[in-house]
C-alpha cells in the first residue's frame, strides 16, 4: 500500500482501516503524522455530533406509546385551564406537542436528584405544585375512568373509589412517569404525587407559609402529599393508600 | 410487563439518543428532532412484530426515521436550506464554549446532505459502509467517496480556522 491509498482508506473510516493500512501506518512516518491529525479531527467530530439529548426523552416516548396503546378509543375528561371540563379524545390530544408541552410544564421546578434535606425537598415539591397552581382551583370531580387511567399509566391499580379528585394527570419526575392528583377537602386542596419509580426519603415537614409536605414509601417508590396545615393530611394519606395498589412489575 | 413492552423499552433505551442526534443533524431543529423520534418509535411500536431480531433494529429504526423525515418534506414542501440551524448557538452554554467545536458544527450543518448523511450513519449510528450502502441505496464505492469528501471538507474548515487563529496572534 502506498501513501495515497492509505490516506484514501483512512478518510473513509479511520477506526477500521484493515491490516494493510495498519502495516503502512507502522512503517510510514508521514502517514503516521497525518493519521494522528485525522484522529484528532474524529474526536472533535464525535463531540460535535453529540448534541445534548433531553433527559426525559425516553420517558416521553414511552408515555406516548402507552397513551396510544391504552387510549385508542377511550374518551376521557381532561380538565382545562379555564376550569371547564371538556371531553377530549385521548389519542388526538396525545398527537403533536400538546402532550410534550404539558409534561414539560408539570415537570419544571422539581429535581429529586438533589440530595437535599427535607426542607429543600419539600420546597421543590411545593414549587412543583405552585407551577401548576391552576390544578388546585378545579372544582369538578374527574371521572373514575380518568383517575384509573392516570394511575394505570404508572402501574397503580385502583382498589376502591377515591372520591373528591378534581385533577388527575401524568407528569415526569426525574424522567420517571408519576401520577399527579388533587383532592378537595373542607380545609383546602391537597396535591398527591404518586411516584412508583422514584425513591424519596420519608419525612413530614411544615413550611413557614403553613404548607405541610409529607413523603412516605409505597410498596414501590414514594408518595408525596402537599397541602395546607389545616388539612388532616394523615387521613387523606390513609384514604389514598387504602384505595390503590402499586403493582410490582 | 409483557415481552413486547420489554422489547420496546429496551429499543427506546438503546436508540433514543442516536436517533435524536441523527434527527437533529438531518433537520437542524430540536423540536423537529424530537417529533421525528416520537413518530419513529410510535411506528416501531405498531410494527414491532415485524422486527426480525435485535440486530436488525438499528437499520429498521433509521429506515423509519428517514421515511418520516421525507414525509415531513412532502407535507410542507420544505427544502433543507429553508430551515435555519437555529439551535446550533444554544449548544455553547452546555459544555463551555469551544470555537473549534462551534465552527465544526456549523461546518457539519453546511455540508451537502449527500455528504452529511453517510457520515452521520457512520459516526452517530455506527453503520458499516455496506450498511450505509444498503440504507441509502447507493453503491459501496460511492459511500466511500462521500465519506472521504465529507471528512476532507471538514478538515479544510478546521485548517482555515487554525490559520485565522494563527494570523490573529501575529
Ligand atoms: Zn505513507
Amino acid at each position: 500500500m502506498n501513501c495515497m491509498e492509505f490516506r484514501r482508506i483512512s478518510l473513509e473510516d479511520p477506526q477500521h482501516m484493515g491490516d494493510e493500512a495498519d502495516q503502512h501506518l507502522e512503517q510510514c512516518t508521514a502517514c503516521h503524522t497525518y493519521y494522528r491529525g485525522l484522529l484528532q479531527q474524529e474526536r472533535l467530530l464525535e463531540k460535535a455530533f453529540a448534541i445534548e439529548v433531553p433527559d426525559d426523552l425516553a420517558a416521553r416516548v414511552t408515555l406516548r406509546q402507552r397513551l396510544e396503546e391504552q387510549g385508542d378509543s377511550a374518551v376521557t375528561m381532561l380538565p382545562t385551564r379555564d376550569n371547564v371540563v371538556a371531553p377530549v379524545k385521548w389519542r388526538k390530544w396525545a398527537t403533536g406537542f400538546a402532550l410534550a408541552a404539558s409534561i414539560v410544564a408539570v415537570t419544571l421546578g422539581i429535581n429529586l436528584r438533589t440530595q437535599g434535606n427535607p426542607a429543600q425537598i419539600a420546597q421543590m415539591l411545593v414549587d412543583h405544585v405552585e407551577h401548576e397552581a391552576y390544578t388546585l382551583q378545579l372544582q369538578d370531580a374527574v371521572t373514575q375512568g380518568r383517575l384509573a387511567y392516570t394511575l394505570n399509566n404508572v402501574d397503580i391499580e385502583t382498589l376502591a373509589h377515591l372520591g373528591g379528585v378534581t385533577f388527575a394527570g401524568n407528569c415526569l419526575i426525574e424522567g420517571q412517569l408519576a401520577a399527579h392528583l388533587v383532592v378537595q377537602t373542607e380545609s383546602g386542596p391537597v396535591t398527591i404525587l404518586m411516584m412508583p419509580n422514584s425513591e424519596l426519603r420519608p419525612f413530614d415537614y411544615s413550611s413557614a407559609d403553613a404548607t405541610r409536605v409529607q413523603t412516605v414509601a409505597l410498596e414501590r417508590g414514594s408518595l408525596a402529599l402537599i397541602g395546607p396545615e389545616a388539612v388532616d393530611l394523615d387521613r387523606v394519606r390513609e384514604r389514598v393508600i387504602s384505595s390503590v395498589r402499586v403493582l410490582r412489575i | 410487563m409483557n415481552d413486547k413492552q420489554n422489547l420496546f423499552n429496551s429499543l427506546v433505551e438503546a436508540y433514543q439518543k442516536p436517533l435524536y442526534r441523527y434527527g437533529y443533524w438531518l433537520c437542524g431543529d430540536r423540536t423537529i428532532a424530537e417529533d421525528l423520534v416520537q413518530e419513529t418509535f410510535l411506528r416501531a411500536w405498531r410494527a414491532l412484530d415485524s422486527l426480525q431480531s435485535m440486530g436488525a433494529a438499528k437499520s429498521w429504526l433509521i429506515t423509519i426515521l428517514r421515511r418520516e423525515n421525507a414525509r415531513r418534506f412532502q407535507r410542507k414542501s420544505l427544502d433543507y436550506s429553508d430551515l435555519p440551524m437555529e439551535s446550533l448557538v444554544d449548544e455553547r452554554s452546555s459544555e463551555g464554549f469551544s470555537a473549534e467545536l462551534e465552527s465544526l458544527r456549523v461546518g457539519i450543518a453546511n455540508l451537502e446532505e449527500m455528504y452529511r448523511e453517510p457520515l452521520l450513519m457512520q459516526m452517530v449510528m455506527g453503520f458499516t459502509q455496506e450498511e450505509i450502502s444498503e440504507q441509502m441505496e447507493i453503491p459501496a464505492n460511492t459511500v466511500a467517496t462521500r465519506l472521504r469528501r465529507a471528512r476532507l471538507q471538514l478538515r479544510d474548515l478546521l485548517m482555515d480556522e487554525e490559520e485565522e487563529m494563527g494570523g490573529a496572534t501575529q
